[in-house]
């Protein structure tokens, strides 16, 4: 049995905020969720199967050589920035 | 609508005339999008390379889930509503340099993250045969704008069944290649060990002319693998009505099912009425037994894959490194802000399945179970590739859910024989959605997928199989 709680700590982790009525219906849908997900734990031996985490024959792997290639200009770093200064990016102050 | 050999015709024939035409194009794009709201933005004045190649002065759409230099590129979300991007995916790079005229970026499901086309943050794709009905998803808008002969072509990506659901709904063709085939680079990430990009069209032979352009190795993505000796258009010379194909029995026995409702006893009955007429016209197909306990665990171990996956994919979107920058006290609350903004409710739901199945004390009994459920069922998709050409199943369930509906698939094995393209993904391998042209009140699609890096085999069925469709209207 799930609570709004639970709900709000998994979002928490995400650094998301749910509205009342998110966590509420999240919390609702939270046992069948949980229930669909047992259903991977329903086939028997599974945890003597190795994990896949990849398609496992991806081609081989070369690495780029090591040449300098043109980087930005910086019209086009500040274009998609929200808040500039001076030709600088500002951020938000990390230091309390 | 004109194949994309006709339209290249024509290019070759006259550039002038089609300069004009790709304006006409533009204006129809514009006239559907006011009712279907397949596209996020339209490129007025498109700009295109004169080349030789088969693809040339043919319009095209890509889904805006790609990163495109210089043009809006917000993968449906508000978090990345403003997003320019200064590079260009490398399929998009190379759609431009074989003269492709890209006239608009098209709407998904937000992020990919969805199969019903309806939570893009610009609004729901109506479904191009029925407007009441969802379009599927999350290639929505680019089926819908292949459907609607908008263009030949629109480019996609798949992560679960992203093209081939949404083709089927459309009845179009939906194509996704092996994983790899297609360089990832520039395509925002969802589920990275899952996601593919896919290509819609209305034939068969137009799907293998596009990505025998868009393939290959591609230094900026490490999974893309080497396909120089593969031809895909050249594949279509060897169809044959030879190939030996199989289905899976469980899913064509009714006591399986909690409910069997009407429509789904006539889409089974559709598919084996298929089964029966291609064996008379030489096929060889078999049916095969899999466990139920496996069958009814495919879309869970894709749900909590993906999820998980997810939630790392998208942790840069907090509104410093991408997305719009909130209000805050902090660093942490800034992020928290444009995060708890910039997503719809959908996305956190799966964010927080993903949560939970990364928290420290159920890492081994789901994350990682699910990844050894995915192993066991590539395996046994592997295997039956060594005595099988090709996998051939009907697509979805026999129903599309209204718009307005709230729709909840509550038998769950109804809900594997809706997600069964899902395999696709597990193993990596070519899966292609095709029209039949059977009648029925929904499109009637059936899927064909093949072996890892088969997609030449599965090519040379799938284009049999068109003929024998095309040659016998309502055939069933």
């Amino acid at each position: 049995m799930f609570t709004n709680e639970d709900i709000k700590s998994y979002a928490n982790k995400l650094l998301i905020d749910l509205s009342e009525e998110e966590t509420q219906k999240l919390t609702s849908e939270f046992d069948y969720i949980k229930k669909s997900a047992d259903l991977i734990n329903e086939i028997p031996n599974i945890n003597e199967v190795a994990p896949m985490h990849m398609i496992s024959y991806v081609g081989d792997i070369v690495l780029r050589s090591d040449e300098e290639q043109p980087s930005l200009t910086k019209k086009e770093i500040l274009k998609n920035c929200d808040s500039i200064k001076e030709e600088s990016v500002c951020v938000p102050k990390v230091v309390e | 609508m004109k194949t994309i050999e006709e339209y290249n015709k024509e290019y070759i024939k006259n550039k002038t005339k089609t300069l004009t035409e790709t304006y006409e194009t533009i204006l129809d794009a514009k006239q559907k999008d006011q009712y279907y709201n397949m596209f996020v933005s339209i490129i007025e004045d498109p700009v295109f390379e004169e080349v030789d190649s088969k693809i040339a002065g043919v319009p095209c759409a890509v889904k805006d889930n790609f990163s495109t230099k210089d043009l809006l590129s917000t993968g449906s979300s508000n978090i990345l509503k403003d997003y320019v991007p200064v590079f260009d995916a490398t399929v998009v790079k190379k759609l431009k340099e074989a003269g492709s005229i890209i006239i608009g970026k098209t709407v998904l499901d937000e992020l990919g993250m969805g199969g019903t086309g309806t939570t893009g943050h610009t609004g729901v794709v109506k479904n191009a045969l029925n407007s009441k009905l969802i379009s599927g998803g999350s290639s929505a808008g680019s089926a819908v704008a292949v459907a609607l002969d908008v263009v030949p072509f629109a480019i996609g990506s798949d992560t679960g069944d992203s093209v081939r659901k949404p083709a089927a709904y459309n009845n179009i063709v939906g194509y996704k290649p092996s994983y790899g085939l297609i360089s990832r680079y520039g395509l925002f990430p969802f589920a990275c060990s899952l996601d593919t990009v896919g290509v819609l069209t209305k034939k068969v032979k137009d799907a293998a002319i596009v990505t025998d352009i868009i393939k290959g190795k591609d230094s900026f993505d490490m999974t893309s693998v080497d396909s120089k000796n593969m031809f895909l258009e050249k594949s279509l010379e060897n169809s044959s009505n030879n190939k030996k194909l199989f289905y899976i029995k469980e899913f064509f026995d009714l006591s399986n099912y909690k409910e069997t409702p009407e429509y789904l006893i006539k889409f089974l009955t559709n598919f084996n009425s298929l089964i029966n007429d291609l064996r008379l016209k030489g096929y060889k197909i078999e049916e095969v037994s899999i466990d139920k306990k496996i069958l009814n665990a495919i879309n869970p171990t894709y749900m909590i894959i993906s999820s998980s996956e997810a939630t790392s994919n998208y942790s840069n979107l907090n509104g410093i490194i991408f997305g719009p920058r909130a209000q805050g006290d902090n660093v942490e609350s800034i992020m928290k802000n444009a995060r708890t903004q910039g997503f719809c409710s959908l996305i956190k739901r799966r964010f927080i399945i993903g949560s939970y199945a990364l928290e420290r004390e159920n890492q081994e009994k789901y994350f990682l179970n699910a990844k050894r459920v995915r192993r066991l069922i590539t395996n046994i998709f592997n295997d039956l590739f060594k005595t099988y050409d090709g996998f051939i199943m009907p697509v979805g369930t026999g129903y599309i859910p209204e718009i307005e509906e709230d729709f909840k698939q509550e038998d769950e094995f109804l809900n594997a024989l809706d997600n069964i393209l899902q395999i696709g993904n597990f193993g990596g391998y070519p899966s292609i959605t095709i029209p039949t042209n059977i009648a029925s009140i929904i499109p009637f699609c059936i899927n064909i997928t093949s072996g890892y890096l088969k997609d030449e085999t599965m090519f040379s069925i799938a284009t049999d199989l068109e003929k024998i469709f095309k040659g016998s209207d309502d055939n069933v």
